[in-house]
């Protein structure tokens, strides 16, 4: 059924009109009648169309990408196509729609753009076909099954702050040896003397050779490991601003592998719940960053409960040298004392551990509003929250763990910072 | 950041195998679709063309008062009984000679004319009228036989009642059952008239102040073959219907009276009849183009449903992943706690939260106690240290009121702290 056929249909109102009547109406129903009937079986059938989709680049979520769609014409007929590129609204696709005529054993490309609103493997919906004949009184459709993925990688917002955190972590490469001296510095180079070096740190040895003051200068200490352990569990489903807490946990996870893969040490990434849903690793990497936003993309958090002694399992098979494990996931009472607390003398014994977490801002919000009754209620319970995650901390902070909290803007900076920090004092 | 191109994931169309199933279960909707339609049609067709009729009396009629059982039993013994409820087929059938015409009910709603048409058709044949308990309807047929209104309102005729005359229908029928009319000569001793059936029965004799001689003689069954043409008068409808047929002689006298004719014409007036002409509605004054051209576009719009209805493919999918509204409990326990009045509870731990930050700004150590605190922070804001004291520890909230002013004041307070 198409709009000629309507067309056709209202045309007929001029003999109905002409000449009223039972016999004319039923003639012209029937010419009509039989007309379509011609025409359903002059339309090419649509599966006469080869499809391929190839999709396009691979993008950071908010960059625009597309795919695209090639039709071949299978058949020597004229193809008379309307086709229609499905995406699911997340892919962002403007125009899905279009029309095209193939001669025989012809081809066509449609690209459709796409701007995705979503991190993740988006997949791609059914191409539908519609095709017509000469006349276009009826039309055949059908839709495919084209499979082609789309992977939108996560924004990393967070970005914008690594020129700042790698210039504070290069302030610490080449000070004189006495500023930082201590465990997990190395030696780097010799320099000539310039005036307010430290005294102490003149390599006389060198000096003699060079007949000319030189000075040790020191680094921090390389190839240390780090292991960050993204939680992905019911409790990183949790919404959060815009998002939901597990994006804030992959921005932190992106930030400091960034940052600590710049410093030359080797980062490891787990994404775990009830299993290990992604591993990544620094090591032979050419572009950390990068294949750790691959290897995220697909990962959304699911109901399960984090099973936190397989996470030990593998954190513990993944690195056997001393290393900082970063658990990031949330301070919520009854999976931390239950679950977290058991594992963390096993993981302590070769390890330094900080826990992170994702703290809500609209708590602090609801804790802050106390207009009437209801709303001190309310503040009382965020409140509540709140002194629960604090006490939380104190515990660890009792068991030797070191614990950050932020929103979901600031975690990624603040865990930064305090690797810079551990890295500046050596405690790596 | 680099880009890679995604060669792994590009597709070609795969070829939908859908199996018969899965295409039988797509199809099933409409498959069930059209059996109920189906069925709806036959229904539909089935029910209007086997109406039954169930009006009173009605030769079509199965239920207790219909009179389907007589026709029917008529026909069986022989006689040609024709049945309709036109008035011209039924003077038509009664023109025929040797017939008899039996109007069962509404004798009174014939016009004039068509009953004088009907009357002078029997009279021309001298075929015989029967009516059953007419009423006062049967004035405007003869004026030989009328309805007996001398009957006292306190008579109580026996159920039964014996024919009492000479009849030979209702000499051998005997006994029947008694009705709630009786009929009368309309004058004494008219020569033809032979009446039947008279109530009998305490309180049955007749009483003054009717129109009908006191000497006339009654009774249930009156035949008159004087008149201009032969009539029938049943006064009880009982006698013919399903339900009262098989009782006494009910039937044996029925059918010898209706069977005494070679035809039969059982006539049922309906309310419609030819003189009662609609008035010309609207409808007569639009030209007929017009009507042929609203009837065209009754199919076009259906077509453009068609077309604006069609799907260009199903709907895409979006897989949604799992989103947790955490803030929910807190409203959750929030509502709670209001719910129960938890006002001591709440209070504590805003004190709670609210001293530890304090606590925090005023650099104390972490093991300051309460009262400590407290001094601190009279000394801090200048405040009295009993007010301060009652705000953050003695104060007890008793009703919501009470607990936003102290809640008001400690956080005042709180904001003063540098």
């Amino acid at each position: 059924m198409t709009t000629r056929l309507l067309l056709l249909a209202l045309f007929g109102l001029v003999p109905v009109m002409l000449v009223p009547g039972w016999t004319t109406a039923l003639v012209v129903a029937g010419v009509i009648v039989i007309a379509g009937l011609v025409d359903f079986f002059l339309v090419p059938a649509p599966r006469l169309v080869g499809l391929q989709r190839t999709p396009g680049l691979m993008v950071r979520l908010g960059d625009p990408t597309h795919c695209t769609l090639s039709l071949v014409n299978l058949s020597d007929r004229r193809l008379r196509l309307k086709v229609r590129d499905a995406w699911a609204p997340s892919a962002g696709a403007a125009k899905t729609r279009s029309a095209f005529v193939l001669a025989g054993e012809e081809d066509a490309q449609v690209r459709t753009e796409l701007l995705p609103t979503r991190r993740g493997a988006l997949h791609a919906d059914r191409v539908t076909i519609r095709s017509r004949s000469i006349l276009g009184l009826i039309s055949r459709q059908k839709s495919f099954d084209v499979p082609a993925i789309v992977r939108v990688l996560p924004p990393f917002v967070s970005r914008r702050e690594l020129p700042s955190k790698m210039a504070k972590l290069r302030e610490l490469d080449g000070r004189s040896a006495v500023m930082i001296r201590g465990m997990g510095t190395e030696f780097d180079s010799l320099r000539d003397y310039v005036d307010g070096d430290d005294v102490r740190s003149i390599d006389w040895r060198a000096s003699a050779r060079a007949q000319d003051l030189v000075v040790k200068t020191w680094r921090p200490e390389r190839d240390r490991r780090v292991v960050i352990v993204v939680d992905s569990s019911r409790l990183a489903a949790r919404r959060c601003g815009d998002g939901t807490v597990f994006d804030a946990a992959l921005e932190s996870a992106l930030l400091l592998t960034a940052l600590a893969a710049g410093a030359g040490d080797r980062v490891d990434v787990i994404v775990a719940d009830a299993r290990v849903r992604a591993l990544a690793s620094s090591h032979r990497s050419k572009d950390p960053v990068h294949d750790l936003s691959v290897a995220l993309t697909p990962v959304h958090p699911e109901l399960y409960d984090a099973d936190w002694e397989q996470i030990a399992a593998t954190v513990l098979s993944t690195s056997r040298q001393h290393a900082l494990v970063v658990l990031v996931t949330a301070l919520d009472e009854g999976s931390v004392s239950d679950e977290i607390l058991p594992v963390l003398p096993a993981l302590m014994a070769r390890h330094r551990v900080v826990l992170a977490s994702v703290e809500d801002p609209r708590l602090s919000k609801l804790a802050a509003e106390r207009d009437d009754a209801d709303a001190i209620f309310t503040a009382a319970a965020a409140e509540s929250e709140l002194l629960t995650s604090k006490s939380l901390q104190t515990r660890l902070r009792g068991a030797g763990v070191q614990s950050v909290e932020a929103g979901p803007e600031d975690l990624p900076g603040t865990l930064a910072d305090l690797y810079i920090g551990l890295k500046a004092t050596g405690k790596l | 950041m680099s880009a890679h191109l995604d060669v792994a994931a590009r597709g070609t169309r795969s070829t939908p195998a859908v199996p018969l199933t899965a295409r039988l279960r797509s199809a099933g909707v409409w498959i069930v679709a059209a059996v109920v339609i189906l069925i709806t049609v036959i229904a539909t067709l089935f029910m209007t063309s086997d109406r039954e009729a169930n009006a009173p009396l009605h030769y079509d009629s199965t239920a207790r008062d219909g009179t389907k059982a007589m026709v029917e039993t008529l026909r069986d013994h022989g006689v040609d009984v024709t049945t309709t409820e036109d008035f011209d087929a039924a003077r038509k059938a009664s023109a025929q000679p040797d017939s008899t015409l039996l109007i069962p009910v509404n004798a009174e709603i014939l016009s004039e004319g068509d009953r004088d048409r009907l009357v002078s058709e029997l009279a021309s044949h001298n075929n015989r009228l029967a009516l059953i308990d007419p009423g006062y309807a049967l004035l405007s047929y003869t004026d030989r036989i009328t309805v007996d209104d001398g009957t006292s309102p306190l008579a109580a005729p026996d159920d039964v009642t014996s024919p009492s005359c000479q009849v030979p229908a209702a000499r051998a029928a005997g006994t029947v059952t008694t009705g709630a009319m009786q009929y009368a000569e309309a004058k004494p001793h008219t020569p033809g008239v032979h009446t039947c059936y008279p109530f009998t029965g305490p309180g049955v004799q007749s009483v003054d102040g009717g129109t009908v001689p006191k000497d006339a003689a009654r009774g249930q069954l009156i035949t008159d073959d004087g008149g201009d043409f032969p009539i029938t008068v049943f006064g009880n409808p009982e006698w013919a219907t399903n339900q009262g047929i098989d009782e006494q002689g009910n039937a044996a006298l029925m059918l010898s009276e209706l069977s005494r004719t070679q035809h039969l014409v059982v006539y049922y007036p309906g309310q419609t009849s030819d003189d009662m002409d609609e008035p010309p509605s609207t409808i007569d004054y639009v030209p007929s183009w017009f009507i042929a051209g609203a009837l065209w576009l009754v199919p076009c719009l259906f077509i453009l449903l068609l077309i604006l209805g069609r799907r260009f493919g199903p709907l895409a999918v979006e897989r949604l992943p799992v989103i947790v509204p955490a803030v929910e409990t807190v409203h959750g326990r929030a509502a709670l706690s209001a719910r129960s009045h938890d006002r001591a509870g709440a209070l504590h731990t805003l004190r709670t939260a609210s001293l530890l930050r304090i606590a925090k700004r005023l650099a104390l150590d972490s093991q300051a106690g309460k009262p400590e605190i407290i001094a601190r922070i009279a000394h801090t804001t200048g405040r009295d240290p009993a007010q301060v004291d009652w705000v953050f520890s003695s104060a007890t909230p008793t009703t919501d009121a009470d607990l936003t002013t102290i809640v008001r004041q400690l956080t005042l307070i709180e904001s003063e702290i540098p």
